[in-house]
Formats: C-alpha cells, structure tokens, sequence
C-alpha cells in the first residue's frame, strides 16, 4: 500500500467513501433510466434547466445590454459608407421582389388551372437565443420561448437564411432546448434542388459541419447544388435551404459522399422562428402515407432516402450570401421556395428508423 | 454554509459565462472547461466531500442544460472532484506547478470519463477528439492556476495596497 509520514496515502473517511460510492451509483442509476427508457429524466432536466434557463435569460439580458450599448453607440464610427451600400442593395432587390411575385402571382393562376394544392406559409413565431450549450461536445442552443408560449418538442426552427434545428426535450415553462441541424445526433430529410436526388442530412464533426447520406453513386450532385427540407421526416417544412453542397465523392459503397456547407450562420443566431403552424399544404400528402413518428433526442435520423420528382431551380433561390448577423426585432415570416406548378406529388415512402 | 454559498455561486457564474458571455461575446463555445475548473478549486481548498458534491451539482446543471444524457458529466466531474480533492489532502499541491498538473490530469479524468460513457450509451460515441481535450486541459490548467492564485492573494493584495494608500495619505498630511 501507498504510504507517506502522515499514514496510508488513500486513507480517508469512510462516510467520505460512503457518499462517493452513493454519488455514483445515483449517477448511473440515472443514466440508465433514460438510455434504457429513451424518455429521458424529464421531471428532474426540466427542473433544474428551468431555474437555471431564467438566470441564463436574465445573464443574456444583461450581456446583450452591455454588448449593445458599445455597438448601438460607440462602434458605429464609419457606417455612413456601408449604409449608402446597403440602401442600394435594397433598391436592386426591390426590383427583384417585384420580379418574384409576377412569377408567383403567375404559378398561382397555374395552380389554380391545375387544381394542384397550394402551398402555405407556415405559421411561426419569433424567439431569442439566450445561450449555448455547456458542453462543446453538442450543438444546442437554449431559446426564450417555453411551454407557456406554445412550444412543444420537435417543432422545427428557422431563421431567415435556412434551417437551423428542432426543439428536443420537454421545454421549461419560458424556455427551451433547440438541437441545431449541425449536431451529430440531429438529421434531416433533404433533396438536392437541382436535381430532385433525395437523402438525409446529419451533423458531422468535420471541417464541413454537415453531410447528406443515401444519395446513389448514379445520382448527378455537382458542387455548389442547394440541399432543401424535403419534409418527409415529419418535422422540417418542405422547401427550406440547408446549404450548398462543398464536396461529393464517389463513395465506397453504392451511395455518394457528400458534404455541405450549411447556409445559417451557427455561430452568430440572435433570432429564430419557430414554426408553429401547419406545414405547407404540398408536402401532405407524401407525410400523411409515410406517418412517421417524431424522431426521439438519441435516434434522429429516422428517414431512408426519399426521392422526389426532379425540380427545375426557382428564380427565388439566391446564391448562398455571407451570413449576417441577424437583427435583433422579429424578422418576417419567411417565405419558402415555391414549387413548380407541374411537379407531382412525391411518392410516398415509409421511413425507417434508424437505430 | 458560507463555503456551501461561495461554491454554489461560483459554479452558477462558471455556468453562465460558459453558456450566455461566452456565446454572445465570442458566438460559440469557449474551449475552457470554467465548470470543472470551479470544482476543482473547490477540492483543492475544501477536501474530497465538498469536491465530490460539487462536482455533483455542477455536473447535473451541466447535463441540465445541455442536449445530453442527465448524469454523464454528473458522473465524472463528482469522479473529478473527489480525487482532485483527494490529491489535495495527500499531497503539497500549493505551488504553481503540481497545481497546474492537477487541472491538468483532473480534465483528462473527466475527459476520458465523460467519451468513456458516451461511447458505451452512444452506438457510435463522441468519438476521440484529443487534440481538442489537450487544448482544454493545458487551458483549463492556465485559468485554473491564475483563479487560484487570485481567490488565494488577492484579499491579502487589497489589504496591503489600501494600508500603503493611507499611510501615503497619512504622510502627505503631514
């Protein structure tokens, strides 16, 4: 045994042993209630993240006052410039927007000869991002918005530039819990725009933070193609941006290796939307054959590649621009990509969970 | 109770700032570890019971508010706590380097324990991201050390610094 001039080196008091032998124990208790239940310990994580969730908005409060008086008042020396720059950004899209809905007034009218379903705004509503995950390990994000709002688990979050992720876990009466699109446990369904070829999109711990799994060898993917929300996982609205395809390779076995760059900027989100409404009436029918069950927090990627009918590019969908830091009052509902009138419903298809 | 206070609100300001300063200042997670680095010090100055129940609390508010499993870094930061705490008690660990090897191979403990657990909960775990544990621990050995010294001298530096300013006080009068 270890020993020093005061006696054996691990020698210390047994209710010390006691209590540390208990500690343990109740630790791994816990751990296997949720791995083996997949509920998760919802009353005691609800508990203490909702205490902790008010100093953390209370925290954010105070930060966002400070970092705001320096921006709001002393660094703005030399904006003039980059305001005459903006406001001429903002005259050139203007024109475009007008462009855009002759287009979308015109595939209205087509709809309508076509009697094809049309395809709604999901309703949303506008949160704050407080904090970020403790553990750099996960990619989450705690929002100000809770039970009390309306929140429930696994409805899909928003920004103006794409998707960014789905509440998990039960959320605290004035906050919640949103694992972003980049964590390695999230997935979603996903198509790429260009040319229909379908998959799902996971996390990865790479230098490109995303990939797109079950995209056959065959399919044709070229870099820089959009990858968009296919909405067959039952969470995610069809016709949301998730980013541009930065490298696909011939994979080893019969599906492509693909990597995507993600359109939102993770690193700097103030504001989200929550849909909270019906998702658009176009991607029904293909959900209402699938029914799939909403992914648990451990099993996301829950959806076999779906393979929607190939699509022609909208005139809507910009080239992936520098993402901004988001302003801080609400933005507008967003707008998702229209599809073209003649596309057929997407064949329905059963995802299969994947363990 | 006042220990019982000062760990507990230690361990709530280490929360926030990793969470809430840290992502608006800086738009993502900083790299130290300020959680276990407040239990640590608190083994260090308290012994291995108020190192373990510290490390208990920090853990389940961590898992708390995280997107992982509640008790995984519960687990290893009580592990942490207590053997930092143990440490502490056996041997001299007031200087600056055997303390700084302590922050040092605590994080490491906490670190192997915490993938350790996720790779047998997970099917495919964390995986092994050492590059990033090595950053963690010689950062969280940096920051550990300096709180130290502060929470350790700083009291001492104030009282002598307020007596100098009045004796100068004192001696300008005259």
């Amino acid at each position: 045994m270890l020993t020093n001039d005061r006696g054996p080196v691990l020698e210390f008091q047994k209710r010390t042993g006691y209590l540390l032998v208990a500690a343990l124990l109740g630790h791994l208790l816990l751990i296997s209630a949720q791995v083996s239940s997949q509920q998760g310990a919802s009353v005691l994580e609800t508990t203490i993240f909702g205490a902790l969730s008010r100093v953390q908005a209370l925290t954010a409060w105070v930060t966002q006052g400070v970092t705001g008086a320096w921006g709001n008042y002393v660094a703005l020396k030399g904006h003039r410039a980059r305001a005459d720059a903006l406001q001429l950004q903002v005259d050139r899209l203007g024109v475009e927007l007008q462009h855009a809905n002759s287009q979308a007034r015109r595939a209205e009218q087509l709809e309508q000869l076509l009697h094809l379903q049309r395809t709604e705004l999901p309703a949303t509503m506008a949160a704050r991002v407080i904090a970020a995950d403790p553990a750099a390990a996960f990619r989450t994000v705690t929002i100000d918005k809770g039970a009390s709002d309306g929140v429930r688990r696994d409805m899909a979050v928003l920004s103006p530039l794409g998707v960014v992720g789905r509440v998990i876990d039960e959320p605290a009466a004035h906050a919640a819990k949103v694992q972003l699109i980049i964590d390695r446990n999230a997935g979603a369904g996903a198509f790429i725009d260009r040319t229909g070829a379908g998959g799902v999109v996971v996390g990865a711990d790479s230098d490109a933070p995303l990939r797109m799994e079950y995209v056959s060898n065959l399919s044709d993917v070229a870099i820089g193609d959009l990858v968009m929300t296919s909405g067959l996982d039952g969470i995610y609205p069809r016709g949301y941006v998730i980013g541009r395809i930065e490298k696909a390779e011939r994979g080893s076995s019969i599906y492509k290796l693909i990597a995507i760059r993600p359109r939102v900027d993770f690193s700097s989100l103030d504001t989200v939307l929550l849909v909270t409404g019906p998702q658009p009436a176009a991607a029904l029918p293909a959900r209402t054959a699938a029914a799939p069950g909403p992914a648990t927090a451990t099993t996301p990627r829950a959806s076999t590649p779906v393979t929607p009918a190939p699509r022609q590019a909208s005139p809507l969908q910009t080239p992936a621009a520098p993402a901004p830091r988001q302003s801080s009052p609400p933005p507008a509902p967003l707008t998702p990509t229209p599809r073209p009138s003649t596309t057929p419903p997407t064949p329905p298809t059963t995802p299969a969970p994947v363990p | 109770m006042t220990r019982l206070l000062l760990a507990g609100a230690a361990i709530v300001a280490a929360l926030m700032l990793q969470t809430v300063v840290g992502y608006q200042l800086f738009g993502r997670v900083i790299a130290i570890d300020l959680v276990l680095v407040v239990v640590v010090a608190t083994a260090l100055f308290y012994g291995p019971t108020a190192g373990m129940v510290s490390g208990t609390v920090a853990g389940l508010c961590q898992d708390a508010l995280s997107g992982g499993v509640l008790g995984v870094a519960g687990l290893a930061k009580t592990l942490a706590g207590f053997v930092a705490g143990v440490v502490a008690t056996q041997f001299i660990v007031s200087s600056v380097i055997p303390r700084g090897v302590v922050f040092f191979a605590m994080t490491w403990l906490h670190g192997v324990c915490f993938l350790g657990l996720y790779a047998m909960i997970e099917r495919h775990g964390i995986g092994r991201p050492w590059r990033q544990l090595l950053v963690q621990s010689l950062l969280n050995a940096a920051v550990g050390v300096l709180a130290t010294r502060i929470i350790e001298r700083g009291p001492e530096w104030w009282r002598r610094r307020q007596y100098t300013r009045r004796a100068e006080g004192r001696r300008l009068v005259r």
